[in-house]
């Protein structure tokens, strides 16, 4: 390369960097231009700023970009001497020519290819007629055409830079603020930070001499007051190299108001963007990430939130919108609110539209409280646009927005009132390069978790009910949820290094990561500390367990852990189909309602069964060895005791499966006691669900009703009756009779059953459920028993009924959440009250995990039973009002 | 330094041969054995350390060469070698001197030499007593992920 050349280069680098620097600031001129909020020095800067990008260009023979520039610049000659009118025409005309003069700055060299007849005849058509405005601009797509085949592209103006369209060469993104398209290499930082920096940089040497020298004399107060120093000196230079990464959050939102002009214009909608910001800093790596989830969340709203303007008038709004940007501080984040006053999200329509794309099931989308539902537009797949428009609705969606958001260590919420507009709230740290993390030991050796994945922390004793083996991987209940359970011991696939004892205590991390929510075992309670993030090398990228690695206080190196591929690890070990994602995914997505934990299964390939999870004992994997047939009879024997199994196909109106294997998967379920094996082809899933039982279609022995799962039936077993038809020899002593009564579909009226003369001495039980169908099937099993009931749908009802001073109940027996007035409160009512302070109260509910009981007990409940398990019920109530079988 | 026709090499002990480490690609030579050990990587990786806040990726030069474990001695040596930007430990049995010699006498490997070995060096110097293997530091620092691509 020769000199001259080597000088022309150097030029036309010289030649960029100050254009773009120069055109940065025209826009948000042209715009304060339009909106008449401007001066004669707005119009005298744009100018200044399109002469100089001429002269230059002209110098450096760049004659597409000179003849542009001085079509511009004639123009903005007419607006300066008052000749021409700044009309939304004439401004549309000059950002679409600016836009272009950028593009070909950007790539330089092939400028003089760019054909800009179509942005300077618009523009010459202006100066031609000074004063007539009726001239059309180009419109986006006819500007484009004209030079299409060129090699810059230019989208329409309203695309947000960094969008990938289709045959935009990724090489070619314009983005809109020139400092940052300097790319990564250069930043800039103010004079005096830098200064103080090299004061700081000289006390740190000053502190490493001073230390250095008193390492021979050792004197102990001197050396911990120069420690002391200069651990201080430590500290400000790393605030201050952190302040030189910080930029104001201003920049990124420089280039919203166009994005909002272009888009109002362009779907005929009337917004004005408020911004509130400028002070607040965040570190520039996160300040580039946020540019795009930003523009998406602001087309968003424009394109869907803001209503027209004579819709907003038919609302009693003001015509035109309101769309804030708000962006404060708030402790070790920054949050950003994306506001405005438009037509907001209807929840009703979101649950049907995810039912629809197939999302959640239609069951669970019932269960949604309006909150949760309001989060199915972060679903991959969710898009609310009614028809796809050019604007959205092109795959790239919301949760694009979140995933990006997350990978930065923040989080994303919505909020919004239907017809009083909406909120998104980005919540993302002040800066990644120090994070608060968790760190806890794994076989002797330290990992690193992120704080923002932790939610809690569990502690389990060993044998603690609350952390179980179900379908042969660990799971953890915790307050009604179920959480599939990974030990980090396992997904590191390491050993316990030798000599090391047992613990007797689990220590677990909830671990939340996207909509994933997990426990992590790990050996120690964890240790939080300020990690500083250092990128993997190249032997460990791509291993998906570690997103990163830190040197911790003591110097040595620990990795960090990344959640989301620890539990696409422990996926992959696992036995079977029932992942810890689903498993997670589906107890998260159920917290309203009732919920009934339920196995679901299937004996034939084609019929899904479900069992209650309160019945299971567990569920086990028999190799056919073990297992022996006597007659029509099954066991299998284990070390000291028989258990029989039953095949449903023999009891129910079942299929056959085609064949089981060598390995039997076996429900082992447990009343009044004992246990028995039900054969189950094969475990579909464990699921917290909130039922909608219909008890008669497929009503039979055995079988209590049926439900909708998606398109699918399943089929709800009564253990009992199950238990009673299998293996009567075992469990017909507890219901008094060798089979059950066929079903009757004449049950105990509701509320004012009152009791008959003859039934005076027959013990009297008062049931509160506010499930019909729970009412009927306990009145029935309890009337079955020689058990008089009466029946009430709240706890309110019940105590009403219990005030009758006439009639006297042996037996309270109560569901626990009940509308009005529930079974917690109603135990306490009775408990308060002087007349049946000592009635005997027992509790039925599908959640059972410990701090239910515990609640339970606490209000005074004298025994706690699980739905469903209808012998236990029957032998309860018969202990309590003293009635022999 | 490498003037002109010359080439210098740290000469490093790795189980009984003698392995030349380029001295272009070497930035220092410590002592710091002592790797974090990470689950689920290559048995050649041995960790990483901490070398003043940049964290380094460790090699056991003799389990990539002579397929078993470093033995921990009082001469085990942590060569710093960097390739493209990025900075990795060789751990070796000891270090020499360096040894330069003219590019000329740097010979090819002769074609009986045993192709699994052969993978890892450029070629050979023959000097005074011994044989000095040239190591190709770019295959040591690759291999691994190179390995994995095939299988």
């Amino acid at each position: 390369m020769s000199g001259d050349e080597d000088e022309l280069h150097e030029l036309i680098g010289d030649f960029v960097t100050e254009s773009r620097e120069h055109l940065r600031t025209v826009e948000a001129d042209l715009l304060r231009l339009e909106n008449g909020g401007s001066d004669a020095e707005t119009v005298n800067n744009v100018f200044r700023c399109v002469h100089s990008v001429k002269g230059v260009a002209g110098f450096l023979g760049l004659e597409r970009i000179q003849t542009l520039a001085h079509t511009l610049e004639s123009t903005l000659d007419l607006v300066r001497k008052d000749r021409l009118q700044p009309t939304a025409e004439l401004i549309s005309a000059l950002l679409a020519a600016i836009d272009v003069l950028r593009e070909m700055i950007d790539n330089v060299a092939a400028s003089n290819d760019v054909d800009i007849t179509a942005y300077t005849n618009a523009l010459l058509a202006f100066v031609a007629s000074p004063g007539e405005v009726a001239v059309a601009a180009p419109t986006p797509a006819a500007a484009a055409a004209s030079h299409a085949g060129g090699p810059v592209e230019a989208g329409p103006p309203f695309e947000p830079r960094g969008h990938d369209e289709e045959g935009r060469p990724a090489g070619k993104q314009v983005v809109a603020n020139p400092t940052e398209s300097q790319g990564p290499d250069s930043i800039r930082v103010s004079v005096p930070l830098l200064n103080r920096l090299m004061t700081l940089s000289g006390e740190m040497v000053l502190g490493r001499n001073q230390v250095l020298q008193m390492l021979g004399s050792a004197n102990q107060a001197v050396l911990h007051q120069a420690a002391a120093n200069l651990s201080q000196v430590v500290s400000e230079v790393q605030e201050a190299i952190m302040q030189t990464r910080l930029q104001p959050v201003g920049n990124v939102f420089q280039k919203l108001p166009r994005v909002v002009r272009d888009l109002t214009a362009k779907l005929g909608k009337r917004c004005r963007l408020v911004v509130e910001d400028k002070e607040v800093e965040l570190d520039r790596s996160i300040l580039e990430a946020l540019g795009d989830p930003l523009t998406h969340l602001v087309r968003n709203a424009i394109d869907h939130g803001i209503e027209r303007p004579e819709r907003r008038k038919a609302a009693g709004k003001s015509a035109e919108g309101t769309l804030s940007l708000t962006a404060f501080q708030q402790g070790g984040n920054v949050k950003i609110e994306v506001r405005d006053d438009g037509a907001g999200i209807d929840a009703e329509k979101l649950r049907a539209k995810a039912v629809e794309r197939g999302i959640v099931a239609a069951e669970e989308a019932r269960t949604l409280s309006d909150h949760d539902a309001m989060l199915l537009i972060f679903a991959p797949g969710f898009s609310t646009a009614e028809k796809v428009t050019d604007v959205s609705g092109r795959g790239v969606g919301m949760d694009v927005v979140r995933s990006n958001i997350e990978k930065h260590g923040g989080n994303v919420e919505v909020a919004s009132q239907l017809g009083a507009g909406t909120t998104f709230t980005i919540t993302i740290p002040l800066t990644l390069a120090i994070m608060p993390a968790l760190v806890v030991t794994c076989s002797e050796r330290r990992y690193v978790l992120p704080q923002h994945n932790v939610t809690e922390l569990v502690s389990v004793q060993a044998g603690d009910q609350r952390l179980t083996k179900l379908h042969g991987r660990d799971v953890l209940h915790l307050r009604g949820h179920l959480l599939p359970v990974v030990h980090l011991r396992d997904a590191l696939e390491v050993q316990d290094p030798p000599g090391s004892r047992a613990t007797r205590k689990h220590n677990i991390m909830v671990v939340q990561s996207g909509s994933l929510r997990y426990g992590l075992v790990v050996d120690s309670p964890p240790d939080t500390e300020e990690i500083v993030v250092k990128p993997l090398g190249s032997h460990l990228k791509g291993r998906n367990v570690y997103s990163g690695s830190t040197i911790l206080g003591d110097g040595r190196v620990a990795l960090i852990l990344d959640a989301a591929g620890l539990a696409e690890r422990a996926k992959l070990r696992g036995q079977d189909g029932g992942t810890a994602a689903a498993v997670g995914a589906t107890t998260a997505a159920t917290t309203g309602g009732e919920a009934t934990d339920m196995v679901l299964f299937r004996n034939h390939a084609e019929e899904l069964f479900a069992v209650p999870l309160g019945l299971v004992s567990r569920i086990q994997r028999l190799p056919v060895e073990e297992i022996t047939a006597i007659g029509d009879r099954l066991v299998h024997r284990a070390a000291e005791r028989a258990m029989p199994l039953v095949k449903l196909e023999a009891h129910v109106q079942a299929r056959a499966p085609e064949s089981r294997g060598n390995r039997w998967s076996v429900l082992v379920l447990r009343i009044t006691g004992k246990e028995f094996g039900l054969l189950a082809s094969m475990i579909e899933d464990i699921k917290s669900l909130v039922v909608n039982l219909d008890d008669r279609t497929l009503a039979l022995p055995g079988v209590i009703g049926s439900f909708q799962r998606g398109t699918q039936t399943v089929r709800l077993l009564d253990v009992a009756a199950l238990a009673r038809l299998a293996l009567p020899h075992l469990f017909a002593e507890v219901f008094g009779g060798p089979a059950p009564k066929p079903r009757t579909p004449s049950a105990p009226a509701a509320g004012a059953a009152l009791p008959s003369p003859e039934a005076r001495r027959q013990p009297r039980v008062l049931f509160a459920d506010d499930s019909q169908f729970f009412r009927n099937r306990a009145a029935r099993i309890l009337t079955d028993g020689g058990i008089e009931v009466v029946t009430a749908d709240d706890g309110d009802a019940a105590w009403r009924l219990l005030a009758d001073e006439s009639v006297q109940y042996d037996l309270v027996l109560t569901d626990v959440q009940m509308p009005n007035c529930d079974g917690l409160e109603l135990t306490r009512r009775i408990r308060a009250s002087r007349r049946h302070a000592t009635l005997p109260v027992v509790a039925l509910s599908s959640l059972s995990n410990e701090d239910d009981i515990a609640q339970g007990m606490a209000a005074g409940v004298n025994q706690y039973l699980v739905k469903l398990d209808e012998a236990a019920l029957l032998c309860a109530v018969r202990e309590v009002v003293g009635v022999q079988a | 330094m490498n003037t002109g026709s010359q080439r210098s090499f740290i000469t490093c002990r790795v189980g009984e041969g003698l392995v030349g480490i380029g001295i272009e690609h070497v930035q220092e030579i410590n002592r710091h054995v002592d790797a974090t050990f990470v689950p689920r990587l290559e048995p050649e990786v041995k960790g990483l350390i901490n070398l003043r806040g940049n964290l380094v990726t460790v090699l056991d030069l003799v389990r990539i060469l002579h397929a078993r474990d470093i033995a921990n001695t009082h001469d085990t040596r942590n060569v710093i070698v960097h390739l493209d930007n990025e900075r990795f430990g060789l751990l070796v049995d000891g270090v020499g001197d360096v040894s330069s010699c003219e590019l000329a006498d740097i010979k090819q490997l002769p074609s009986h030499f045993d192709p699994d070995q052969a993978m890892w060096f450029e070629g050979l110097v023959q000097l005074e007593r011994q044989i000095l293997l040239v190591l190709d530091v770019g295959a040591v620092v690759r291999g691994p992920t190179e390995r994995e691509r095939r299988t």
